[in-house]
């Protein structure tokens, strides 16, 4: 037992950081973010024989990072809905990047979730089809349809 | 190849979810179809910029695993779970006990006896008889039963319909 506890702890320190910039997009609350990054351990901790049973202990994180952000969500909603980062001091550095940022804000949330998955947490197509509990081929729908509106509002610019 | 394969493959090479020899593929086609090559260009732009986008510019300042209070948590499951575990056995134990008295005394209050052959009497038990020698299993009981089988026993003797049955010995 102690050695999927030790196990846990490695994850933790690999998947941590990606884990506490999701929660924090999901709540846009820092403190928050790490109650519920330890909140995501605390249940992993629970059922921690299914780190080894696991295809990808990473996707099976984010799953439970994503149920423990609905769960806080439901029961007290966000003054905020937009990413945290929509409102960092690089966009007023790099309007182009202010401009994609807006089409990705843009998008209807499905899409912006599935694409943040992909591209910034890197998580495959079958790990975000765990994490979100959806067919492979939706995952590959809503990222092609995501990116094929952002190519088509940059070139319209 | 039909226009809608194409794209589909253009975008999942910019989100680079293509296996190597695919994209080696794909990339040696692109350099003879100039425009799909431009095609390509933009859809991998568009998803380098949303990777830039979506960058998080915030460092993630990871507090501590919190291993004392996962073991503290998993320490409470596991005693938890062994009063359950012990709880559920007293229930069954408790439950055993109480449809075993219950079922004696039943036995002491009454006996079945059966006549061979067709009849079925129910008596009243001597109220004399202890409870103790009266239980199903007790020996005096087993050994009266050995004694008496022959004595007490009866057949129905039905020879002919238009005849009454008699009793007969055994």
């Amino acid at each position: 037992m102690d050695d999927a506890l030790n196990r846990l702890e490695q994850l933790y320190r690999d998947e941590g950081p990606s884990l506490l910039a999701y929660l924090r997009r999901r709540l846009a609350d820092v403190h928050a973010a790490e109650d519920l990054l330890q909140e995501t351990f605390f249940q992993a901790a629970r059922r921690v024989e299914r780190v080894s049973q696991a295809v990808s202990p990473r996707a099976w994180l984010f799953t439970i990072a994503r149920n423990v952000a609905s769960t806080r969500l439901r029961r007290s909603r966000p003054v905020q809905d937009l990413p945290v980062e929509l409102a960092s001091s690089e966009a007023v550095e790099d309007p182009r990047l202010e401009r994609v940022r807006q089409v990705i804000a843009s998008l209807p949330e499905a899409q912006r979730e599935t694409l943040e998955l992909r591209l910034r947490d890197a998580l495959t197509y079958e790990e975000i089809a765990n994490v979100l509990g959806i067919p492979i081929g939706t995952v590959r729908s809503r990222l092609h349809n995501a990116l094929r509106h952002l190519r088509s509002e940059l070139a319209g610019e | 190849m039909d226009t809608k394969t194409l794209e589909a493959l253009l975008l999942d090479r910019a989100l680079g979810a293509l296996s190597p020899e695919v994209e080696a593929l794909l990339d040696a086609y692109l350099e003879h179809d100039a425009v799909a090559g431009q095609r390509a260009t933009e859809f991998s732009d568009a998803a380098i910029a949303a990777r830039r986008a979506l960058a998080s510019n915030a460092a993630a300042d990871l507090p501590a695993f919190p291993r004392q209070q996962i073991e503290a948590l998993r320490k409470t499951r596991r005693q938890l779970a062994w009063v359950r575990n012990a709880g559920g056995l007293a229930a069954v134990i408790v439950l055993g006990i109480t449809i075993g008295v219950a079922l004696q005394d039943a036995m002491s209050t009454s006996e079945r006896t059966t006549v061979q052959g067709e009849l079925v009497v129910v008596t009243s038990r001597d109220a004399a008889t202890s409870a103790a020698s009266s239980s199903i299993w007790s020996s005096r009981r087993i050994f009266e039963r050995l004694q008496q089988p022959k004595a007490d026993a009866r057949n129905v003797i039905w020879k002919s319909a238009v005849e009454r049955p008699q009793l007969g010995g055994a």
